[in-house]
This record gives C-alpha cells, structure tokens and sequence, in this order.
C-alpha cells in the first residue's frame, strides 16, 4: 500500500512536540524528506528553533547579594 | 538513593541528622538553581526572591522526609513547581481555548501556483544576535509571551527547553506521564511561537 504523503500540519504538530529530540528515527525520514520540500515547514522549524534560543539566551540569573544574604540569615547559616 | 553523587549523599544524609554545615554546604551549593528556575518560572525578581526562601525553608523542614528514591535536584525543582503552582494567578489567556491544533499557515496544505509547486505562506523570522536579546523591546516581547502562558505549561517548557531536563525528568518532577508532558510542551512552544511570530517575522 502506498503510504499518505505527510501533510504541513502534521509536520507541525511533530516539530512542537519533538523539536530538540533530532530527526533520526524511522518515522523522521518522512519528515525530513517533506522538509526538504516545503519552505513553509522549513520556516515553521526555524522560528520554533529561535523561539527556544531566545528563551535561553533571554538571561541566566544569579541570586542577587542582597536576596543571598537574607536567605543565610533567615536560615542561620553558618558562615 | 540513585545516582546521586558520593559527595551530595553525604551531605543529604548528614543534613538529614541535623548538621547544620552540611545544610549550610547545600544551600550554597543548589541556591543558584533554584533561583534561576524561579526566575524564569516567575520571570519576576521579587517573586524568584520569594520562591527561593520558600523553598529553602520547605527543605529544611522537610529534609527528614526526602527518602532518596529520586535525585535531590529532583525533589528541589519538584518543590520550586509546586510553590509556583501555588502561586499562581488566574489568567486572562485560557491556553486550552487557544486554537493550537491549528498552528498558524498550517489550516491546510501550503498554497500551490499552478505548477503545483509550493508557494511560501509562512514569513521566515529574523536572525537575531544574542545582543539583541538584551533589547528592551525583544525582552519586554519576550517577558509578556511567558507571562501569558499558563504557569501549568511554563513550568514544562521551562523545564524541557531551558534546564534541558529529559521528558522522563521532567515528568518525575512535575508527577505527571511522559505523553503529558509531551502534550504540555507541544502546547507551550506553538502558543511562545504564535506570540513572538509578529515581532520576529522578517
């Protein structure tokens, strides 16, 4: 039986759920052949790749002095 | 206890007896974790503040109860999710009333001319430097997308995407199933993607 090409939206629907998961299983191949194809899911795939990038890059915070220095106190720490 | 490390074991289990530099050693060591995961849960400094004490303290308390069947980092971020679930709000944006199995440009096949060759309908996104991502706009775009989104599922991208915890992990964490998680991931990249798509399309 000839399989059912993959549609965009099914593209898209994996592509949310499975994004930093790779594209080398079985089930891929599909995928990247429709990739390879379609600018629309090729446009779909790099701005949820940036949305995650923005998201990480966005800031990497410390614990202020301030907030560090009353936490040992609340918690009586030994310095 | 599983893989938790030699040097972290003992500190636990001497904490766990009352030894106060042991506990003082681990909070030094995890505070740095908690709060960043606060922070980017919150995305508020006052409330990550807030968060970290709460959780310092809720280990402290609990510390006698941790039975080591997980990994201490597992309970830690378990405690931090709760505390921000607690916390949170009633949201204006029902995730669940959004129309995300209908990701935008995907309501059907993508437009063909008369060759049947593809006609791009969705707008590629800008490359954006990392200085950027300082940009007062960019960030203000940034911190007004995950505040809509519901702590629920801020929790799972947060966990999945920024701490880059496995599916399986983050589950643990968060006490919920594997495909659960999936599903809240799949649900929190397409409704981050659907609210920066304005801003970032080139």
């Amino acid at each position: 039986m000839k399989r059912r090409p993959i549609k965009c939206k099914e593209v898209a629907l994996y592509l949310c759920e499975n994004l930093t998961e790779g594209l080398n299983s079985a089930r891929c191949r599909a995928l990247k052949k429709h990739l390879a194809h379609c600018p629309n899911c090729t446009a779909y795939l790099d701005s949820l790749r940036k949305t995650v990038y923005l998201f990480k890059a966005y800031r990497d915070p410390r614990v202020p002095g301030k907030t560090r220095k009353k936490l040992h106190s609340i918690l009586r720490l030994p310095r | 206890m599983t893989s938790e490390p030699t040097e972290d074991r003992l500190l636990i289990e001497r904490a766990r007896r009352g030894d106060q530099r042991a506990f003082s050693v681990l909070v030094r060591q995890y505070e740095d974790l908690v709060y960043r995961f606060a922070f980017h849960v919150c995305r508020d400094e006052e409330k990550a503040a807030e968060t970290l004490q709460d959780t310092f303290i809720n280990v402290f308390r609990k510390l006698k109860q941790f039975d080591g069947k997980s990994k201490f980092t597992t309970w830690l971020y378990r405690i931090v999710a709760n505390n921000c679930l607690m916390k949170r709000r009633k949201r204006k944006i029902d995730l669940a009333s959004l129309s995300i199995d209908q990701p935008e440009g995907f309501r059907d096949d993508p437009l063909r001319d008369e060759e049947g060759r593809v006609i791009q309908t969705i707008p590629s996104w800008k490359e954006t430097p990392l200085d950027r991502v300082m940009d007062g706009e960019l960030r203000e775009t940034l911190d007004r997308a995950i505040q809509q989104l519901p702590v629920e599922y801020r929790v799972v991208f947060v966990l999945r995407d920024i701490e880059e915890k496995t599916a399986g992990e983050t589950a643990k964490i968060l006490r919920l199933s594997v495909p659960a998680v999936k599903s809240r991931l799949r649900r929190a990249r397409m409704f981050l993607r659907e609210q920066l798509h304005g801003y970032m399309k080139a």
